[in-house]
């Protein structure tokens, strides 16, 4: 029910976007003078319990017509800790760190530490445990036939509230490699039910073709954080978005971005040639 | 009615409007007299059966005039009125359809005393029921996939009453100073979100059907006088203060406008005003001219507008979406008319500024209201070329509304994330247009019954390109380029009316 009621909340402010657009076509790209501002540090780094390198991307902020990469940050030295041993990061391109092969462990808290010309800026951040899934199953997506909505079968564990995000493959290739292609749910209105085949995640994708569904145990932090990058880009623009406004992620020192840590739980299945429609019986 | 389409793709554009006014008086005797109108209007806009919106509002007003002595005249009145709009998604088991309306139920006496040819005392009641219906979005069609989805509808009961004097103490000063009363009700059925100081929401009360469950109190006094230099000259003054119960928050986005209307509640406090004006008058050329400038300072407390990030759409719990804080606006005004002659018209400029301060919006910096446009001129030129045949024209000039834009972007998760400028740093770019219209009249020369008239009017005569809103995008084919664009609704429009009188 939460799901319907996101993706018709949606659609009424595409309209509102649209009407002036189909109207007689009346947009045009302009000029505007934008002043600069001071450069921010910015911090994208993730922490799995998969065995795995791990990597923290560092970047500065720049003009807005800027055009170019996002400038990075070189020679930083990047720690991780899980408050008994630190691990150590090597920086494999310019701003590009990564841990050894390793894996987090669930329950655990890790501290990201960075340190740029003398500044150090940290983020601590929980490791959740991720429920698995029984299955995933596939529907036909009622806006366009081209897409496949990616179902899951799983049971929720009641005790709290629980964040999660979820990422497709397709044929082992990331697909959702875009924030904007994730999708991430808080568990208040399924919270301790059985999840009897609701639409996770959106693939463009035919029949027999293999999609692995990721789900990812995020932080309350984490999913508020990606709630606002999308509310101040792609959900931006309709007169139902209230004011715009800058936010932090859990950095430290007003660096921009956000050290998520969580667990992982996979699902396969190949897409069957008898799809039904999403919402059939 | 008017169809925009100019080739086949806009043809399936429907936009058009319609006004219709109604009026009567009857004359019972010498002391009761009855008045009687109705308006209905409303716009429409569709797009191929698909999708449309539309609003409009029809008010009715019933009125006796009723003359207790030579002295004492009164009016009795019965008003009601509302305004809704709907926004829908026409097409099979995916349509749905969003309404919201707010409606009043009035009624006043109002009475004029003349104690002797020096005073003037006007006194009077009125009771307002008003109705709240923020918005309901429901699935159409037998086999809906939504569920109703509903903001609480709320009520709410205001009373005033009021008695002013107009005292001439000498030939050349007027004074006029009076009290007005008011009380504010919530009542039922509603329901209503208990926030935590931190404006996360506790929980909920459910108040029945006439309940009245939370009531503001307020005293408003006001005076203004008016001394003659000459016969050319005079001098006005006021002061006044306002309790207001309905505040319209407006969202300042990049320029997309959107009002809300929202009662005052527990969890809202009502608006406070106190505002001051001068103003210097002088008619020149035997009153031919009229010229005046003045001033304005105004003061207001208990303005709300919205938090960051704020959630709008179709949010039961959007009390907690506001934020309080202080404003104050002050301007200068200054104004040319000619009333009389075949050429009439008036030049009018404003300058003016509106601040806000609000301590948990813009890190309790002073920011400029949505609405602050500092420089206003309006031009509006008439010319009777005959009896038959009337031209005009009017030019207004308004600054650019402000507005928030980025100022920087950094990247996360493959995406340009936008960092912003300070709350309404920026402003949209200046709005200015002229309008053309050109008038005749049929039936001037008999005395018809019916008369009627012919209106040409061309809007945007060089079609200025005015942004409704401005956007920031990434760009499609190279990810790293951003890029602004702005939306821009009205082009040079022509339009041909036929307005019937009887």
């Amino acid at each position: 029910m939460n799901q319907k009621i996101k993706i018709m909340k949606r659609y009424i402010a595409i309209i509102l976007i649209v009407i002036p657009f189909i109207f007689s076509a009346c947009t045009e790209e302009i000029h505007i003078d934008l002043d600069s501002t001071y450069d921010r540090i910015v911090i994208e780094g993730y922490f799995t319990d998969e065995y795995k390198t791990h990597q923290v991307k560092i970047t500065k902020s720049a003009d807005y017509f800027s055009n170019t990469s996002a400038p990075a940050i070189t020679g930083a030295t990047v720690t991780i800790s899980d408050g008994t041993n630190t691990f150590n990061l090597t920086e494999i391109e310019d701003g590009l760190y990564e841990t050894d092969t390793m894996a987090g462990v669930p329950g655990n808290t890790y501290t990201l530490n960075a340190s740029i010309d003398g500044t150090i800026y940290t983020a601590s951040s929980y490791m959740f445990t991720c429920p698995p899934m029984d299955s995933i199953g596939f529907a036909r997506n009622i806006w366009d036939d081209e897409w496949i909505d990616v179902l899951i079968y799983a049971q929720e564990p009641g005790d709290e509230i629980n964040h999660y995000a979820w990422r497709a493959y397709k044929n082992d290739t990331l697909v959702t490699d875009t924030l904007h292609e994730v999708e991430f749910s808080d568990d208040v209105f399924i919270n301790g039910s059985y999840v009897n085949g609701v639409e996770v995640q959106y693939v463009q994708a035919e029949i027999g073709d293999t999609i692995m569904l990721e789900m990812h145990s995020i932080t309350e932090d984490y999913y508020e954080y990606m709630l606002k990058v999308m509310l101040e880009t792609v959900w931006n623009g309709g007169p139902f978005d209230g004011p715009p406004a800058n936010f932090y992620g859990n950095l430290s020192n007003e660096a921009l971005g956000f050290f998520a840590v969580y667990s992982v739980q996979r699902q396969t299945g190949i897409i069957p040639p008898d799809i039904p429609d999403a919402y059939e019986d | 009615m008017l169809l925009l389409s100019s080739d086949e793709e806009t043809k399936k554009n429907k936009l058009y409007f319609y006004d219709l006014n109604l009026k009567g008086n009857y004359k019972i005797n010498d002391k009761n007299r009855m008045y009687i109108s109705w308006y209905l209007g409303r716009d429409v806009f569709e797009y191929d059966d698909l999708f449309g919106f539309n609003w409009g509002n029809r008010t009715f007003t019933l009125r006796w005039n009723h003359l207790f002595s030579e002295r004492v005249f009164s009016n009795f009145s019965f008003i009601l009125s509302d305004y809704d709009y709907e926004l829908g998604q026409y097409s099979s088991a995916a349509g749905f359809k969003w309404t919201s309306d707010m409606s009043d139920i009035k009624i006043k006496a109002d009475f004029t005393y003349y104690p002797n040819t020096k005073n003037m005392v006007r006194f009077g009641v009125n009771g307002t029921f008003h109705h709240f219906n923020p918005g309901l979005a429901k699935g159409t069609g037998d086999e809906t996939i939504y569920n109703e989805l509903k903001m609480p509808e709320s009520n709410a009961l205001e009373w005033a009453g009021y008695i002013s004097n107009e005292w001439k103490p000498l030939e050349n000063l007027t004074i006029n100073y009076g009290l007005r009363g008011t009380i504010f009700q919530n009542m039922g059925k509603s329901t209503v979100y208990n926030f935590e100081e931190n404006y996360e929401k506790i929980d909920s009360t459910t108040y029945g059907s006439g309940d009245i469950y939370n009531t503001f109190y307020g005293l408003e006094p006001r005076a203004n006088f008016m001394y003659a230099l000459n016969s050319k000259s005079s001098i006005k003054g006021s002061y006044s203060r306002t309790k207001q119960y309905i505040h319209l928050a407006s969202n300042s986005t990049a320029g997309s406008p959107l009002d809300i209307w929202v009662p005052a509640s527990p969890n809202i406090n009502p608006q406070l005003a106190d505002q001051f004006a001068l103003g210097y008058f002088r008619n020149f050329f035997d009153d031919t001219y009229e010229t005046s400038i003045e001033v304005y300072y105004k003061d207001m407390k208990n303005q709300i507008d919205f938090r960051d990030h704020a959630e709008l759409l179709l949010n039961p719990e959007i009390e907690g979406e506001f934020r309080e804080g202080n404003a104050s606006s002050y301007g200068l005004e200054l104004l040319v008319r000619k009333q009389t002659g075949d050429f009439t018209g008036w030049i009018s400029y404003t300058l003016s500024k509106t601040e806000r301060e609000f301590p948990e919006i813009n890190d309790g910096k002073v920011y400029p209201a949505s609405y602050d446009k500092p420089h206003n001129v309006a031009i509006v030129a008439n010319y009777e070329l005959s009896r038959r045949i009337t031209v005009a024209a009017n030019w207004v000039y308004s600054t650019g509304a402000p507005v928030t834009f980025p100022i920087g972007r950094y990247e996360y998760g493959n995406m340009i994330v936008p960092i912003y400028s300070d709350r309404n740093d920026y402003r949209m770019p200046d709005y200015h247009r002229l309008d053309f219209s050109l008038t005749y009249k049929f039936g001037v020369n008999k005395e018809k019954r019916f008369k009627s008239e012919l209106n040409l009017s061309i809007y945007n005569v060089y079609n200025r390109k005015n942004a409704w809103m401005i956007n920031f995008y990434q760009d499609d084919q190279d990810p790293t380029v951003t890029k602004a664009e702005k939306v821009y609704l009205f082009p040079i429009l022509p339009s041909l009316t036929y307005n019937f009188y009887f």
